[in-house]
């Protein structure tokens, strides 16, 4: 059970995603908000966070808000990895935008280690949250992630800028990047 | 075949439900824990896989947590239930262990609150153990499960980073509220279990009853079937619609069918049942097994059963009754039936026997009224000839001829009461029959020398002839031979008024067994066809006014059948009435090794003339006779008897002297009494033989019993003579034997004369039957009379001292003397009182010695 709960509460590490939008991005971004999560397709951790994604799209109703999500397809994987349950599921998530990130360039672009990363630029472009939308590996439920995002798209403060993120990484080698909790602002 | 029932206790029922259900359930859980585990791994494998870095990706956690923890919490509870089904212990490993498996799926599942209703519906499957005790520990696993897990790590229980402890109350709450309900259905079920277990119990006692009842009916059948199988009476049960029920081994035996599917109308044929008619068909409303049916009851009914024409039939006697059930209701009807064929033959066969012994009644009567007038004609002659004398009327020669017919009546009533003698003894069935060689011719010859003269005063022809050559000797009994012949050829004279009576001999040997047929026929009155057969019967004549014209007891020929028949051989009758009558007798004649048959009979005349000579005369030819005699008065009479005929006497008072004096002296006889003192008469007789003594010695004895003639002879004795000595007997003995004695044994039967003292009239005076007037005899008889007196004094003293011997020796002497002596009376009374004495018989010899005082007071001596 150790075991379990110390895979279940690890947190995956955190990138150093670009604080203001990178032109450089095939995705295509608004006026509006832009909420951009990046997944491992075979990640079962993920599952949990598309089931909050799913809330989250839907507790932001009318909100001014574009759901981007993008699953990585190495170099040489098939459709198992394109068309895999989580792929499919994002897919049935009303509003939200899927993407099959060839080669991994996006998420190289975004700087992000661990599936389940959710970015939100605010209309200027401007990253205003990166973090993850559960509190653990695999959980759904309430987490710091989605309620700040919903703040923020609420036009209310947010108590942190960043959360820990739970879930797969993203990439075989293992980059010194961030790995701490959530971020004040 | 017996069975019994355990009957067991409600609580142990309940105790062994509990447990069934305890092991049932532990096998339930067994199976279910592991089919858990395999989902669990099967989930685990199907949602979670793997877990990955990149495109590289390892076995995820979940899976390894599934496997490993899965077994883990599963390996004890599935052992326990396999190897310990039952047990508290096991079933509480297992409701802790499922709750354990709760909560991993709860975590595995990230707190979903719908993983949780694991713990719902593991209490519900738990319940399954019916006992509230397992939801408690389950219960407790939860709680704190909760408490604890809900504490320092909320999200593995609620998937939520914070709960509330409050939460985890709620939870255990919601647990609780469960258990209340399933502890609430698990009383109740329990209850109903403990009902059933009763039920149960009650069940059992039922059955227990029920098997009992059946072992008892089982037995109480078997022993009906049993009774009904070997008791000898028919039984046949029917329904009221006639459907036989019972039909036991002796109905079909007695009835010759078995069971068949008749109906009543059809029974009196099918079993062919008739009336007492033996034709008419018995009327099936009557059958007692209708009736009974019918619900009346009979009683000894009796049926005639033939089945078939060709069967003899048999008698039945049939009882029925109705069978009711215990309400009263008719059910059918029984029948008991048994053959009573052989009951009614007997009944008929007892008819039969009581009519005809009816008619011997009536016939014995008939005799007795006969034996009567014939016994009371010959003593009214002797009583009145015998008063006649005593008044001394009439002269000399009339006197002679009074006492010629005292002699004759007299010898007629010793006829009489001998042929009652010899039928009382068939009837005893004790008549004996010796084999003693003898000359067929000479007993023939004799009988007709008998009867010659009777046949010559009646002017018949008395013939013989022989139509064979006949064996000199055959083995047969010639005093019996004798009888018969007398018997026989006195008949036909008795029954010839004219022509001849005829006897024919002949030799048979168309037969293994040799056989002297002899044929008496007569040309008398004949014997009518159909009573042929009775006249052999006892009592019967061929016409009762027989008797009446002929006399005779009636005896005669039933003896000579009886005769015949003890002789080896038969007697039969043929006759054509008016014209006269034969009957021919069959005998063995026994072995015939070297035997000479004779061509002719001897002269007759020859053999008449010897007898005459030596007999009728009463003269004996000179010879020198020794009397071995110890008593006085008879050697004395003896002697003058013998003296008188012509014979020399010298006597000798024991056997030794007469031993002594044989062989000193040259004796032509020896007449030897055979009881004597000293030496008696069967000793001296065979001491005399082996010394090579060859004359006749002719024995004396007062035992007129059968086998006294067999030990003299025995003895060596080549004569018998029977006390009291009749004179003529005696001389013609003593004559035939000195004259036969080299050519073989004599046996000569002394006809005892006795007077009829019982029926003599009462107080008339006794007289000596020896000649008193002639000078010599006076005195021996006066001297018999005066010793009487002391002997019978004697007599009474040792009665009254129980002296038996002397009495007996008394009484032995009285009998041998009295008749000798003149007086014959004494000699019945002196032989029965000897034979008490010697016995010891109290009873009967006081009044015997009585009776023989009175005939002494009634003796009258000339003077």
């Amino acid at each position: 059970m150790l075991a379990l709960w110390s895979y279940g509460a690890g947190p995956g590490e955190i990138g150093a995603p670009p604080a203001s939008w990178p032109t450089a991005s095939r995705l295509a971004r608004h006026d509006r908000y832009l909420l951009e999560m990046f997944v491992h397709p075979l990640c079962p951790c993920s599952r949990a966070s598309l089931a909050e994604l799913e809330r989250l799209v839907a507790a932001a109703g009318d909100h001014p808000l574009d759901v981007h999500v993008v699953f990585i397809a190495p170099d040489g994987t098939d459709s198992s990895w394109h068309e895999s349950a989580l792929v499919k599921t994002a897919r049935r998530i009303p509003g939200v935008n899927v993407h099959i990130d060839t080669n991994r360039g996006e998420t190289k672009l975004f700087q992000v280690r661990t599936s389940g990363s959710s970015l939100l630029y605010d209309p200027a472009g401007t990253l205003v949250f990166d973090g993850g939308l559960t509190s653990a590996r695999g959980h759904e439920g309430v987490s710091a992630g989605a309620q700040t995002i919903l703040a923020l798209l609420r036009g209310a403060p947010a108590d942190v800028q960043s959360t820990s993120v739970y879930g797969c990484p993203l990439f075989e080698s293992a980059n010194p990047g961030r790995s701490h909790p959530s971020t004040a602002k | 075949m017996s069975s019994t029932i355990h009957i067991r206790d409600a609580s142990e029922l309940l105790r062994e439900h509990q447990q069934s259900v305890y092991r049932r359930t532990d096998h339930m859980f067994a199976v279910l824990m592991v089919l858990q585990w395999f989902a669990g791994v099967i989930a685990a494998v199907w949602i979670s896989p793997r877990t990955w870095v990149g495109t590289d990706s390892t076995l995820h956690p979940h899976v390894v947590a599934a496997i490993s923890l899965g077994a883990i919490i599963t390996a004890l509870p599935v052992f326990l239930a396999l190897h310990r089904p039952g047990y508290a212990l096991t079933r509480h490993v297992i409701a802790v262990s499922q709750m354990l498996i709760s909560a991993l799926l709860i975590h595995l599942t990230g707190g979903r609150i719908e993983t949780h209703f694991h713990v719902f519906g593991s209490l519900a499957f738990l319940a399954c153990y019916r006992d509230w005790r397992v939801l408690i520990s389950a219960t407790l696993v939860v709680v704190v499960d909760h408490l604890i897990r809900g504490t320092i790590w909320p999200f593995s229980v609620y998937g939520v980073l914070y709960a509330p402890i409050w939460r985890s109350f709620e939870h255990g709450g919601w647990v609780l509220f469960e258990d209340i309900f399933l502890i609430v259905a698990i009383r109740q079920s329990v209850a109903e279990m403990r009902s059933v277990a009763e039920a149960s119990q009650a069940i059992s006692e039922v059955a227990a009853e029920l098997t009992a009842s059946q072992a008892a009916l089982r037995n109480q059948t078997q022993i009906l079937e049993s009774v009904l199988t070997s008791m000898g009476d028919g039984v046949i049960v029917a329904s009221s619609d006639g459907e036989f029920l019972v039909f036991n081994p002796a109905a079909e035996q007695i009835l010759r069918q078995g069971q068949s599917d008749t109906r009543p109308e059809e029974w009196t044929k099918r079993y062919g049942i008739f009336q007492s008619d033996l034709k008419t068909p018995y009327p099936i409303q009557d059958l007692p097994l209708v009736r009974a049916i019918r619900g009346e009851s009979t009683d000894a009914v009796e049926l005639f059963i033939r089945p078939s024409p060709a069967d003899r039939g048999n008698w039945i006697s049939a009882s029925g009754r109705p069978l009711n059930d215990s309400d009263g209701h008719l059910l059918g009807g029984v029948v008991v039936f048994r053959d009573v064929t052989i009951a009614k033959q007997s009944e008929e066969a007892l008819r039969e026997a009581t009519r005809i012994a009816e008619a011997a009644n009536h016939s014995k009567t008939q005799f007795l009224a006969n034996m009567s007038h014939e016994i009371r004609t010959p003593l009214s002659s002797i009583l009145g000839y015998t008063e006649l004398l005593r008044r001394g009327i009439g002269n000399v020669e009339q006197r002679d001829t009074y006492l010629d017919i005292i002699t004759s009546s007299g010898r007629h009533l010793s006829t009489l009461i001998d042929d009652l003698l010899d039928l009382s003894k068939i009837e005893a069935g004790r008549m004996e029959f010796e084999q003693i060689r003898c000359a067929p011719h000479q007993i023939i010859t004799e009988v007709l020398s008998v009867l010659r003269v009777r046949a010559q005063q009646k002017r018949l022809r008395l013939e013989c002839s022989w139509s064979t050559g006949v064996p000199e000797t055959i083995l047969t009994d010639p005093a019996r031979f004798r009888q018969l012949l007398m018997n026989l050829v006195g008949n036909a004279i008795k029954f010839t008024e004219r022509g001849t009576v005829s006897l024919q001999a002949t030799f048979v040997l168309d037969r293994p067994e040799p056989r002297l047929l002899i044929e008496v026929s007569d040309t008398g009155i004949g014997i009518p066809a159909e009573r042929l057969e009775s006249i052999f019967s006892p009592f019967e004549q061929a016409d009762s006014s027989i008797t009446r014209r002929f006399g005779g007891t009636g005896l005669g020929l039933a003896i000579c059948r009886h005769i015949a028949r003890g002789l080896v051989g038969e007697i039969v009758a043929e006759s054509r009435p008016g014209q006269g009558s034969t009957f021919r007798v069959t005998l063995s004649t026994g072995a015939l090794d070297n035997v000479h048959v004779l061509d002719q009979p001897p002269s007759e005349a020859l053999i008449s003339r010897e007898r005459d000579r030596v007999g009728s005369n009463s003269q004996l030819p000179a010879c020198q006779i020794l009397l071995v005699e110890d008593g006085d008065s008879n050697q004395q009479l003896i002697s003058l008897v013998l003296e008188e005929a012509g014979g020399s006497v010298v006597c000798a008072i024991n056997g030794e002297e007469g031993v002594k004096l044989a062989t000193s002296q040259r004796f032509d006889l020896i007449l030897m009494d055979m009881q004597m003192p000293v030496m008696d008469g069967y000793t001296a007789t065979r001491r005399l033989r082996d010394l090579g003594y060859t004359l006749p010695i002719v024995a004396l004895t007062a035992h007129a019993m059968r086998g006294d003639r067999e030990r003299c002879v025995a003895a060596g004795c080549s004569g018998y003579l029977t006390k009291p000595i009749d004179i003529d007997e005696l001389i013609s003995t003593v004559a035939v034997a000195l004259h036969t004695h080299t050519s073989g044994i004599t046996m000569a039967r002394a006809n005892v004369q006795r007077i009829p003292y019982s029926d003599a009239a009462p107080l008339a005076g006794i007289a000596c039957t020896l000649p008193t007037n002639n000078p010599r005899f006076r005195p021996i008889v006066e001297k018999f009379v005066d010793r009487l007196q002391d002997e019978l004094a004697v007599m009474r003293a040792a009665s009254s001292a129980a002296d038996w011997n002397t009495l007996s020796e008394r009484a032995h002497w009285l009998c041998g003397s009295g008749g000798t002596l003149g007086f014959a009376c004494f000699s019945e009374p002196a032989r029965r009182l000897e034979l008490l004495a010697k016995t010891g018989q109290r009873a009967g010899i006081q009044e015997t010695i009585d009776e023989l005082i009175a005939l002494a007071d009634r003796i009258e001596v000339p003077t």
